[in-house]
């Protein structure tokens, strides 16, 4: 379960369906005609053909360029067409599939004839190992003990979309962008590395499943994505790195140009005031998350723990698998995702999308509702009192639908002003005694075990971390540390919330069922107490002579 | 795609004035050599940078429609610095120190250059001080080995411009010719009877490289290749997946087979498979062969694969021929020689042609067996006792540490024998030694080779198609699912006789020092004795429905 910075992104923003295309019709129609026959005629030994089968394919491409100190440094481009196929044997109440079934993938052609080949085969393998896994299954429950009876794919009403593809766009058009962005970091001569990266994506996803739902839509939303990136080290040897990333539907969605140099002198200056700043030793204080740190440990400590398919597995930690109903968070804040908005205050919502991967229509899911546990994030794998999806299975080109976040949102009801947010702790930080309180500000990723296992513990690297004086109010940066905590524990501990919720970076966020695009929106939060751990050790010595733009 | 595919690259190709990228590079290694040093640590006495402007790409095709593409272009700096000197420096004892171009942007002014060079280089330098501590280190606990000598040859300082790729060009040909190419011969494979799944693939790279260092060398060279592979996959009645693969390298697309060719090679493939399909499996043995010349090539480059001068000096190395110099290692009948300077063979071009080496090295013919004694080596800079120079052998992928590898490596034969006659002697060995059949190895899919003194010696090559010769009749049936095993060293050493039937093989070299184009001419081979083993092949079941038909 980690949170991983986007490294592509893909395309176009979905509207009312509309009419296929010819090439959606083509290639619907090798999939029909190899799907009808196969769920008609696949019979192996005493056993009869698949109860349910989908096949999905995507069709993904993307250009990307690097520059660095205003030139490029790499560019590239790729196109992948990838098949999957899923077969599923016995019925909806029991079938060969578990929470660890993917099913078959392989390359896919848009050439009719090949595509049908490529089908037969994959429906094949796919067939054989169903009936395998499916006895296999039966016999360990010979053994182990259900201690509850769940239907393994619940029933869902078919779909039928074309969604209309954004025409293909030019990276090309970024070059100036990059090449300013990046030679403006030759400013700094501290910053030992630095780029600037754009890609551009563009990605088809079809489905068609058994039961009669048809899909063809884009499968991303965002399809550019921009990168400022730069690193350095501090005089004791330790590596500190800064960035910044936007997703857009289009060029025109980016910053300008003045705009992107000023974002690198802003990135320049946090490392050169991180460079100065002390160590932070571990330490435990109130501190004030930002909108964006708090959304990527609203993403770690509570969007992983709801999702659906976690409930079922007794491995998991099952943190809420009984809770619904009852109060997991304070009552001023309520956890909404949706994946059906497009847009924040103007900005494109890097986690939209209309139809999940297993063809269900996305929904808006009041995850908790004033503090109160309602609902997970659901496939089509059924959970107790949760027959239904909600529109929430999501995977990338080559494995298996699970329930995963959308557009997160933490929604706050009695929001305060940043200020105020301060103010309450500051004086938090008086009461307990305390020098200084903490602020942390963005966020490079995190992490969060899910398996029983594991210790329930999660980590969110802030990209800055402040001390903010008890008495004064002054804010020192600080650097070389992480917040760590484990998640019942730390969502307790949420005092106020801010009036100040932002769209924070988008992520590709990888899982079980591959990486998907998500969101978070959050407000600042003010809690009670944080604790920061060290950062792992990563020191070399500075560079012996001095940089070339230095020595004139 | 086709359209997004082509216009990224197109303008992109606007290189920086080339004498500003030297002007930069030799100002860092001056400044580096006159200055770089950490308080107690010496100065590097040898600094050498290589820029590699790197263009590659791969289209695979299914049925004359493209499945994946990509195409990537970087520039990579590979520094090379050494501290210590001639004698003892920090080359590793053992043959390579893994990947260390680093990129770097291409068009940056000459102080961006630099910047880049000068934090390169000082990461550099912390390595090396450190490797030649610890270097000298080993050497206080284990004390001097037999075959210790200089960590680096002398060399003239070389300054030539030598022809390059014309990168734009090379990239369109790639997008069109080899687009083309691949696209048909992926149409021809398709639809065959017995053909389960068939693919092209063409890979592609053009290289531009700048050498410049610390003696005063100063050379541009650069190189190109084109590779078509093609591969079909069937499977038995008995459920056993029969894999196929044909390759082809040419310095340019138009040099691929194509048009009737290309269409009598893939018939060629089919035909292989439906009779692989139908042929019976055996059980492991051991007889005399007769391996045909791409397969004789095959165990040629892994005995080549031994002969670099850091093979014979790496701890872990194998270090084959280290004390065999002026012994036997080949019958007598035979010569083996690398000369990378030779363009062609019999009007065929030589895909292990090149101008000069990754250390600035103009390469030289070099004799490695001379009537089957063993006179030299592949040689880099790092000297093999008895060799204190250089034979231009010091090649490398970029991003790479050059070392000792083959160019084109031609095996020469005394006796040359028609092939009637090699049958005839191969049912010969097969009466004196009792067995009551031989066989016949045509054709390689893939081969490798383990090097290293704690693996077995051995090299594994899977034959396309092994036919057993009847010691009585001479008939030959096919038999399938078995694989070549041996030393490369005891399979030369029984080498009986060599035809005359000269090929030219290209393959792409695969080492630590990254994969290189070689060619090796050579004939069919007669061999006392080879073994077979079974292929690694679990049998499965046969497709439940037929192929679909429109």
């Amino acid at each position: 379960m980690r949170l991983a910075f986007l490294i592509a992104v893909l395309a176009c923003p979905a509207s009312a369906a509309s009419t296929p295309t010819a090439a959606d019709l083509a290639i619907f129609s090798a999939m029909r005609a190899e799907m009808d026959r196969s769920i008609e005629r696949l019979r192996l030994d005493s056993f009869g053909p698949p109860y349910f089968i989908a096949y999905r394919l995507s069709d993904e491409s993307s250009q990307r360029l690097v520059y660095a100190l205003g030139a490029q440094l790499r560019g590239g481009v790729e196109r992948d067409r990838t098949l999957y196929v899923e077969t599923r044997f016995g019925s909806p109440a029991f079938d060969n599939t578990d929470l660890s079934y993917h099913g078959r993938s392989g390359p896919a052609s848009i050439d009719a004839g090949v595509l049908r080949h490529q089908l037969w085969q994959l429906t094949d393998e796919s067939y054989k190992s169903a009936v395998a896994d499916y006895l296999d299954k039966k016999a360990r429950k010979a053994t182990e003990l259900d201690r509850e009876r769940l239907d393994d794919f619940s029933a869902e009403p078919p779909s039928e979309a074309f969604l209309p593809q954004a025409p293909e766009a030019d990276i090309d058009s970024l070059r100036p962008a990059l090449e300013a962005a990046s030679a403006r970091f030759k400013r700094y001569p501290f910053v030992y590395g630095s780029y600037a990266f754009a890609s551009l994506s563009r990605s088809r996803r079809y489905l068609l499943t058994s039961e009669g739902t048809r899909i063809a839509a884009p499968s991303e939303h965002t399809p550019l994505l921009f990168v400022l990136s730069a690193w350095t080290r501090a005089a004791d040897g330790m590596r500190l790195d800064n960035r910044r990333a936007w997703t857009v539907r289009e060029a025109s969605e980016l910053p300008a140009t003045a705009a992107l140099e000023r974002e690198v002198d802003t990135l320049a200056a946090e490392l050169s005031a991180a460079r100065q700043a002390p160590v932070q030793a571990p330490f435990s204080a109130p501190a004030i998350m930002d909108p964006e740190f708090a959304g990527v440990f609203f993403h770690e400590a509570l969007g992983h723990k709801l999702e659906g398919q976690r409930q079922r597995d007794p491995n998991e930690s099952q943190v809420f698998r009984d809770q619904v109903g009852s109060t997991i968070l304070p009552p001023f804040l309520s956890v909404v995702d949706d994946p059906t908005l497009e847009e924040f205050h103007g900005q494109a919502l890097h986690g939209h999308y209309t139809y999940d991967d297993e063809g269900v229509p996305a929904q808006r899911v009041t995850l908790v509702e004033r503090g109160v546990l309602r609902n997970f994030l659901m496939s089509r794998w059924p959970i107790r009192g949760f027959a239904r999806s909600n529109g929430h299975g999501r995977a990338d080109a080559v494995h298996h639908a699970s329930g995963r976040m959308g557009n997160l949102m933490v929604i706050p009801h009695e929001p305060v002003s940043p200020a105020e947010l301060k103010r309450r702790l500051m004086a938090l930080c008086r009461a307990r005694g305390k020098p200084y309180g903490l602020r942390l500000v963005g966020s490079s990723g995190g992490e969060n075990p899910n398996n029983r296992r594991a210790a329930q513990t999660l980590e969110v690297r802030p990209r800055l971390v402040f001390r903010v004086d008890a008495k004064t109010g002054e804010e020192t940066p600080v650097r070389g540390v992480k917040m760590v905590g484990t998640p019942l524990v730390v969502l307790s501990r949420i005092l106020s919330a801010g009036d100040d919720s932002k769209l924070s970076n988008p992520f590709n966020c990888g899982a079980e069922s591959g990486s998907v695009a998500v969101n978070q929106i959050a407000p600042s939060l003010l809690l009670s107490e944080v604790e920061l751990q060290r950062l792992p050790e990563e020191r070399s010595r500075p560079p012996l002579l001095p940089s070339p733009f230095h020595e004139k | 795609m086709r359209s997004s595919l082509s216009f990224l690259l197109c303008c992109v190709l606007a290189a920086p004035a080339s004498a500003d990228l030297e002007e930069a590079l030799a100002r860092e290694i001056a400044r580096s050599t006159s200055s770089l040093r950490q308080e107690g640590y010496p100065l590097p006495y040898y600094i050498g940078l290589r820029v590699s402007d790197v263009l590659s790409g791969e289209h695979r095709c299914s049925a004359g429609g493209l499945k994946s593409s990509a195409a990537s272009r970087q520039r990579l700096l590979t520094p090379e610095l050494r501290v210590g000197g001639y004698e003892l420096d920090n080359h590793p004892l053992g043959a390579s120190e893994g990947f260390k171009g680093r990129e770097m942007p291409d068009g940056a002014d000459e102080l961006s250059v630099r910047h880049f060079t000068w934090f390169h280089l000082d990461a550099e330098y912390k390595k090396a001080a450190a490797a030649l501590l610890r270097k000298q280190a080993l050497r206080v606990r284990r004390g001097p080995t037999e075959y210790d000598t200089d960590d680096r040859s002398r060399q003239t300082p070389l300054r030539r411009d030598f022809p390059r790729p014309d990168l734009e060009r090379e990239r369109e040909a790639f997008e069109g010719a080899g687009r083309q190419a691949c696209l048909e011969a992926s149409r021809g494979l398709a639809g065959r009877t017995h053909v389960l799944d068939s693919q092209a693939e063409l890979s592609w790279q053009a290289l531009g490289n700048l050498h410049i260092d610390s003696e005063g060398s100063r050379v541009r060279y650069g190189d190109s290749w084109f590779r078509l592979q093609l591969e079909a996959e069937g499977l038995s009645p008995e459920g056993m997946r029969t894999k196929l693969a044909r390759s082809y390298m040419a310095r340019d697309a138009s040099g691929l087979p194509q048009g009737e060719r290309l269409s009598a090679e893939i018939q060629a493939m089919a035909e292989d498979m439906a009779a692989l399909t139908e042929a019976s499996s055996t059980s492991p043995f051991n007889a005399p062969a007769l391996l045909d010349p791409s397969v004789g090539a095959a165990v040629l480059q892994a005995f080549a694969l031994r002969l670099s001068g850091e093979q014979q000096r790496d701890p872990d190395g194998a270090q084959t021929f280290r004390d065999k110099l002026g012994k036997a290692v080949m019958p007598p009948f035979l010569s083996l020689e690398d000369d990378p300077t030779l363009r062609e063979f019999r009007g065929r071009a030589l895909l292990g042609h090149y101008h000069v080496d990754e250390e600035g090295v103009e390469p030289r013919r070099t004799v490695l067996v001379e009537n089957g004694v063993l006179r030299g080596f592949l040689l880099s800079r790092h000297p093999v006792i008895g060799f204190g120079r250089s034979n231009g052998h010091g090649r490398a992928a970029p991003g790479l540490m050059p070392t000792g590898r083959a160019g084109n490596l031609f095996l020469r034969s005394n006796r040359p024998l028609s092939k009637p006659h090699l049958l005839e002697l191969l049912r010969e060995e097969c009466r004196r030694r009792g067995k009551p059949y031989g066989v016949y190895i045509q054709g390689v899919r893939s081969w490798r080779q383990q090097d290293k003194t704690g693996q077995q010696q051995a090299l594994r090559l899977v034959p396309t198609r092994v036919y057993l010769v009847e010691t009585d009749s001479g008939r030959q049936t096919l038999v399938r699912d078995l694989d070549l095993v041996g030393t490369p060293l005891d399979l030369a050493g029984r080498i009986l006789a060599a035809g005359d039937d000269f090929e030219v093989t290209d393959s792409l070299s695969e080492h630590a020092s990254g994969s290189l184009p070689t060619s090796t001419v050579n004939p069919s081979l007669l061999l006392q004795e080879v073994e077979l083993q079974r292929s690694e092949l679990k049998p499965e079941r046969p497709m439940v429905l037929p192929p679909p038909t429109p």
